[in-house]
């Protein structure tokens, strides 16, 4: 009877331990299903990165044609395509990406120009963008807004070497998004009464690129009038154009 | 008798557990050549390089840069088409497309330069030998 008894213990034992490892061999396969969840996810999320992407460069892109003298329109234009190509592309359900244009001042049909007298000028655009996805298993609704703004900020001193002649030293600072950014390419101009002149070699010009945003230049100008007119016009990276002017300040 | 009724109990309870939760498992090598393959595109989009080298029609350094991003073993062949949905690359871009599963991938790409384009680029994967 022990015996017996013993042998069904055993086999209790045994059941116990066979079952322990069917149950951990099951977690380890539950364990790697979550991650095909998550891969699965991240197709999804790699769509909607995908199409903020796309959206932000339809944006530079557009403000760097308005900025270089297209119209506004651009803007909306550009985005009602790309709204329409990226419907077309999602291949598991609808996708409706959806904007509207910044209207809060300074804003105007998403645009803010403004090359302003005073030493600032800004070229940028606020677009709010909704995206929403749906299919059988996904409803996604998601909002988020495009700020693309390039500043050029811009000041100079000058004192007076002879007769008209005048010694003029610029600064020179460019912002991405409020942060510094280096520029493709920067065009100083001065007025001397008449018309606006490029500085060259003859003006004695030197040019410094302190490589994190800020460049300096310093020139020797025939200038007959007490106050010095100088202006900056800049390509950024992105190819956004803006300008800035400023008076001089003797000392 | 009762140790072997409850043998029983407990290996069906285990089995019916198991078959209760148990999820689908195809978390394979086309999974992973699809993560790769979108991800390196998104890496090379992120700064704007991807639309400025279809819009150069720059198809070597196109093919070369994503040699560079994506796993060393995979294989791939890219296809770019414009808006209208018209293939543009008149060349072959990629290392010879060979492998027994081939994956697609499908991404949507706005160039940044001041005239937008739009293209479709299909890049397709697959673990080569």
């Amino acid at each position: 009877m022990n015996k017996r008894s013993r042998s069904g213990q055993a086999l209790l034992v045994g059941v116990l331990i066979i079952a322990l490892l069917l149950l951990s061999t099951e977690l380890y396969v539950y364990d790697l299903a979550k991650v095909i969840d998550e891969a699965n996810q991240n197709s999804l999320s790699d769509f909607i990165f995908n199409v903020g992407l796309g959206s932000k460069h339809v944006v530079i892109g557009s403000l760097a044609n308005i900025s270089q003298g297209g119209t506004n329109q651009t803007l909306g234009i550009n985005l009602e395509e790309w709204s329409s190509f990226v419907g077309r592309q999602y291949q598991f359900g609808k996708c409706i990406l959806s904007f509207s244009l910044g209207e809060t001042s300074p804003y105007a049909s998403g645009m803010w120009i403004s090359w302003g007298t005073n030493g600032t000028g800004v070229s940028g655009t606020y677009v709010n963008f909704t995206l929403n996805l749906s299919d059988r298993g996904v409803d996604v609704n998601l909002k988020h807004v495009i700020n693309i703004t390039t500043t050029l900020l811009i000041e100079s001193t000058h004192k007076q070497v002879q007769a008209n002649d005048k010694q003029v030293n610029v600064t020179c600072n460019v912002l991405n998004e409020g942060t510094p950014a280096l520029a493709k390419n920067l065009t100083l101009y001065y007025y001397n009464s008449s018309d606006w002149i490029v500085p060259g070699p003859q003006s004695n010009y030197t040019f410094m690129d302190y490589g994190n945003g800020t460049y300096f230049m310093s020139f020797v100008g025939d200038i007959p009038s007490e106050n010095v007119l100088v202006s900056a016009h800049i390509y950024d990276r992105r190819e956004i154009y803006v300008q800035a002017n400023v008076t001089s300040i003797e000392i | 008798m009762l140790e072997a009724f409850l043998a029983v109990i407990v290996i069906f309870s285990a089995s019916i557990v198991s078959i209760k939760f148990s999820p689908p498992t195809n978390f394979d090598d086309e999974k992973i050549l699809s993560i790769s393959g979108m991800q390196a595109l998104i890496e090379l989009d992120s700064n704007g390089a991807l639309g400025k080298l279809i819009d150069e029609r720059n198809w070597t350094a196109l093919g070369e840069d994503l040699k560079i991003l994506l796993p060393v073993g995979v294989s791939y062949n890219v296809t770019i088409y414009d808006h209208a949905m018209r293939q543009i690359n008149d060349s072959t871009i990629g290392n010879g497309l060979r492998g027994q599963k081939v994956v697609s991938v499908e991404y949507p790409c706005a160039s940044q330069s001041s005239e937008c384009h739009f293209y479709l680029v299909r890049l397709q994967l697959a673990f080569a030998g």
